[in-house]
């Protein structure tokens, strides 16, 4: 029997059920290997010959506001491979939605006025920078897939989820009748109550979590390598955040695609992530493997972030607050943008900016301190 | 369905209500009006037999309630009284006249509809560009133009000056555009800012970045996800601007000396010919009901967000 | 404190080009209206049969009407009279249907359920007709129109602060502030109204236009103000009668009312954009 999440490789397993879950018991969901309670949720990072999945260069954007330009993102770096999770962490207002939204090409006159986005954003071969919008409409939902934080704003409500999820099938070039079967069969896979109810249901007679499903099947029902995901569980209730997140990661092995996954919890990052990149007021400042990343933070930004963020429902502690402001992202600036809240500033990095360079062979950071051995 | 039905019902239902209410005031205010309505009637050969004849016929000696029931009673048969000063039956009156105050506030309608919504449309897709920016500009100004004064000014040139176009009456589809685009014009500024700013609304909206999202293209994206949430705001509006049309008919049936229902309306009223004002307003109300209504259903049809709203107001 | 809030506000609303346009226009005819005398060199009503209808010229900078009256003098001081209905209409208009949607959206039930039936009548109407039967009742003048006019548009302010309120009113500070006791007078003047402000700022100002038009036209019809009182509505409808004889009666104050409704326009809008751009109005 052939299942929509069939693995060209792979063989169907079963799966144990969930806690708390959402679907049917005993779904048969095809991967490369089943989950159980020990095992590590990891995938080797890395393909078969090392060329990265993605690969981002000089990424910049930069906003028209009625106080000037603001730069968005200034200049960010980084790829990720097949198969690979790679998380991107920061405050809000960092850029990091905006890099995703600038790797998916939704960056448009009308939601950002007076955008301009230089640098390369290299999958495979191209640059999607520079593909007009036709060949950027197939990259699209066929490639790369993308789901967003807030499931409300995020679907049609005119229209009904099972329509929805069928406009994305279609593209695929399916009859209409195979087309409404594979969207059940997409439902069932994201473990929806209901199936045949839901696809005639409207987005506001669903609930968050179910939205976000909704959402989840619409966006790998064709199979993309790379997933982004925007803050996907932030919106939702917590008692739900755990299941979502489970779904995804399982999805994510079964077709083994790749994630970039944008979020400010940690506790999310050190449960999911393969490798983080730490962003600050448009920059990348620190990149490194998760649990190198945990265990050894060598940018002063980072390691307040980690004593500031939430670690999902584990809180060890108070959060303590970053003192100061992010820079004003339309004044211009000389050295490094962390000076002012900085408790490791010395003279030179009010002058030169710090980029970011290698310090192991996963690890690069931002700052001229950061080889260091005694820091606070 | 189910819903769609029960709020369908109860929007008639609430729209009879409201007609029944403008009756009821309507006959009041007639009715207190100072002066009695048979010495009105200038007729000197009226005897006192004949007026306390006219008077017992017409019911005026009856108390008010019940002249009140006579009243709505011959309304619902289609009999709404005769004018007082030409003696002719009210509802043959309107219906003489209602036709061409129809052809007028339709032609206006659909013109203003067809013209502003693509140019909408159009400035906000292309937001900030030249054509964007005359949009605005040119609407700014034209919003704010009185449409009765753009009335005479364009006699004044079209006819006055230029004698291009006829200055009044209905003869023939030159006659036509100048009321029109009197009525036309200022709404249309109106209605191609609003849609403007209603598809800009939509287009920032998260749902068209998941259409994008999903590989859909530029078209399929434009049509299915941007249009058809836009028609939920340009149907509102669409109905909404029937009453609007039918009160600014009045003055540019005046102007025009447009043989209209307006025009009727605005000479019963200076020699205060009470049936005759009280059929048409009473028509006008069930017209703008009736339009309000329409597009209420419709827009329930359109967004099924809205029939869930009006249930929980039943709550 | 509150200095410095305004006067960031204040230069904020200044860098709205749409507000500082709107501000500069009513500007200049509130200043208009209230020198009108000095500017205005000739007295409005001062008939003089010898120059009448006559074009524009150095002494009549708009010409003069049928009664030889100057209709530059005319125009200034007529205003007077449109800025004095216009807020007035809209006062009446602000504090009736404010009111009424306060009460409506914070009790619910029965008050709000009878509410809506009158806001909703009133909507069965179009403006302009029921304006007209109110005039036709109550008889000309320049009170009637006002009344009218008010009594026309005030269900708008029901229906927007009447949502507004339903939104504010479940929201937790008003929960605490209940638990401390507080008295539904107190919550929805100190505690709800003030909320709603803003609103009621932008959809006064928006609500100008419209009915600076109604009682123009009003007027126009012979509702509103009786001559010899330079009401711009008056002077247009004199100006048909005289249309092929002296069009200067008609373009003229034609353009003084799309300055005035363009001014309560664009700042109408610039406040909107300032203080509440979700606003769909």
């Amino acid at each position: 029997m052939t299942n929509v999440w069939n693995n060209p490789n792979g063989h169907e397993k079963r799966l144990h059920r969930h806690e708390g879950g959402n679907g049917t018991a005993g779904d048969a969901l095809p991967g490369a290997g089943a989950r159980s309670g020990g095992e590590s949720l990891r995938t080797e990072p890395g393909g078969a010959d090392g060329t990265p999945l993605l690969s981002v260069e000089n990424l910049a954007v930069s906003f028209r506001t009625a106080r000037g330009t603001s730069r968005a993102v200034d200049g960010v770096s980084f790829s990720i491979r097949p198969r690979e999770i790679y998380a991107l962490v920061g405050e809000s207002g960092c850029g990091k939605s905006s890099t995703a939204q600038a790797v998916m090409g939704l960056l448009s006159e009308t939601n950002a006025p007076g955008r301009r986005i230089t640098g390369t954003i290299r999958f495979g071969e191209r640059n999607l920078l520079a593909l007009p919008d036709r060949e950027l409409s197939a990259v699209r939902g066929s490639h790369i897939g993308m789901i967003f934080q807030n499931p409300l704003d995020s679907l049609n409500p005119l229209y009904t989820a099972g329509y929805q999820t069928c406009e994305a099938v279609l593209l695929d070039g399916l009859a209409k009748a195979s087309a409404m079967r594979r969207v059940l069969e997409l439902f069932r896979g994201v473990r929806l109550a209901d199936p045949e109810q839901k696809l005639r249901s409207y987005p506001h007679e669903l609930s968050g979590g179910m939205r976000q499903r909704v959402m989840i099947a619409m966006m790998l029902a064709r199979h993309p390598k790379l997933l982004i995901a925007d803050e996907p569980t932030t919106a939702l209730d917590v008692s739900i955040q755990a299941q979502i997140l489970d779904l995804m990661l399982e999805l994510r092995r079964s077709f083994n695609m790749a994630m970039l996954l944008i979020t400010h919890d940690f506790g999310i990052v050190s449960e999911t992530a393969d490798r983080v990149g730490v962003m600050y007021a448009g920059k990348l400042v620190e990149e490194n493997e998760v649990f190198a990343l945990f265990d050894a933070p060598r940018h002063p930004y980072t390691r307040m972030l980690m004593r500031a963020l939430p670690r999902g429902t584990k809180q060890g502690g108070r959060l303590e607050s970053i003192p100061g402001t992010l820079p004003d992202p339309t004044e211009p600036y000389r050295g490094c943008l962390f000076f002012e809240r900085c408790p490791l500033r010395v003279e030179r990095c009010a002058t030169e900016e710090p980029l970011l360079r290698r310090l192991g062979e996963t690890h690069r950071v931002a700052c001229w301190r950061a080889e260091e051995e005694e820091q606070p | 369905m189910g819903d769609f039905l029960a709020f369908t019902a109860k929007r008639l239902f609430q729209g009879a209500l409201v007609v029944l209410t403008v009756s009821f005031v309507l006959f009041s205010i007639m009715h207190m009006m100072p002066g009695d309505p048979i010495q009105l009637i200038d007729n000197p050969r009226a005897s006192e037999e004949t007026i306390e004849r006219l008077r017992k016929e017409w019911g005026l000696d009856k108390p008010f309630l019940v002249q009140y029931g006579y009243w709505l009673g011959n309304v619902l048969r289609g009999d709404l009284g005769r004018s007082i000063t030409t003696g002719q039956s009210v509802t043959s009156l309107i219906a003489g006249r209602f036709p061409f105050t129809l052809k007028l506030t339709l032609t206006a309608l659909l013109l203003q509809y067809l013209v502003a919504t693509p140019l909408g449309l159009w400035a906000a897709y292309k937001r900030d560009s030249w054509f964007d920016k005359c949009c605005v500009v040119v609407t700014s100004v034209l919003r704010a133009i009185p449409f009765f004064w753009l009335g005479i000014l364009l006699i004044l040139v079209f006819s006055v000056r230029f004698g291009l176009l006829p200055v009044s009456g209905a003869s023939g589809p030159a006659s036509y555009i100048l009321p029109v685009l009197t009525l036309m014009l200022p709404r249309l500024a109106e209605t191609l800012r609003i849609t403007r700013s209603e598809v800009l609304e939509i287009l920032r909206e998260k749902h068209v970045a998941t259409a994008y999202a999903k590989g859909l293209s530029e078209g399929a994206v434009m049509i299915r996800h941007v249009l058809r949430n836009a028609l939920v705001p340009v149907t509102v509006m669409f109905f909404l601007a029937v009453p609007w049309l039918i009160g600014g008919s009045i003055i540019t049936e005046t102007i025009f000396a447009w043989p209209g229902m307006g025009r009727l309306l605005w000479k019963s009223v200076s020699v205060q010919d009470f049936p005759v004002v009280q059929g048409i307003v009473l028509l006008i109300a069930i017209l703008t009901v009736v339009s309000t209504t329409l597009g209420d259903l419709l827009t329930g049809l359109l967004d099924p967000r809205i029939r869930v709203e009006l249930r929980r107001e039943q709550a | 404190m509150k200095t410095e809030a305004f006067r960031t506000h204040l230069g904020e609303a200044c860098r709205n080009r749409t507000f500082l346009a709107g501000f500069l226009i009513l500007a200049s005819v509130v200043v208009v209206a209230l020198f009108a005398e000095r500017i205005a060199l000739r007295p409005y009503d001062e008939i003089s049969v010898r120059e009448k209808l006559q074009p524009p010229s150095a002494s009549h900078f708009f010409g003069t009407d049928h009664l030889g009256r100057d209709l530059f003098s005319r125009v200034i001081h007529g205003s007077r009279i449109t800025l004095k209905i216009g807020v007035i209409a809209v006062t009446i208009q602000v504090l009736l249907g404010v009111t009424l949607g306060l009460l409506a959206g914070f009790y619910g039930g029965w008050r709000d359920k009878v509410i809506l039936f009158f806001t909703d009548a009133t909507w069965a109407l179009p403006p302009t007709i029921l304006a007209i039967a109110i005039c036709a009742a109550l008889g000309p003048g320049l009170t009637n129109v006002i009344i009218a006019v008010a009594l026309v548009s005030w269900a708008r302010f029901t229906r927007v602060i009447r949502a507004k309120t339903q939104s504010i009113k479940n929201l937790p500070f008003i929960e605490s502030a209940r638990a401390f006791g507080e008295n539904d007078a107190a919550l929805l003047f100190r505690y709800i109204f003030p909320n709603v402000v803003p609103v009621t700022i932008v959809l006064a100002t928006l609500s100008l236009p419209a009915t600076i038009i109604t009682t123009t036209a009003l007027g126009f019809l012979g509702l509103g103000a009786q001559p010899p009182s330079p009401d711009w509505g008056v002077i247009l409808s004199d100006g048909m009668t005289y249309m092929t004889r002296a069009p200067w009666l008609s373009v003229f104050p034609g353009l003084a009312i799309i300055y005035v409704v363009l001014g309560f326009n664009l700042i109408g809008e610039g406040l909107r954009d300032l203080l509440d751009p979700r606003l769909k109005i």
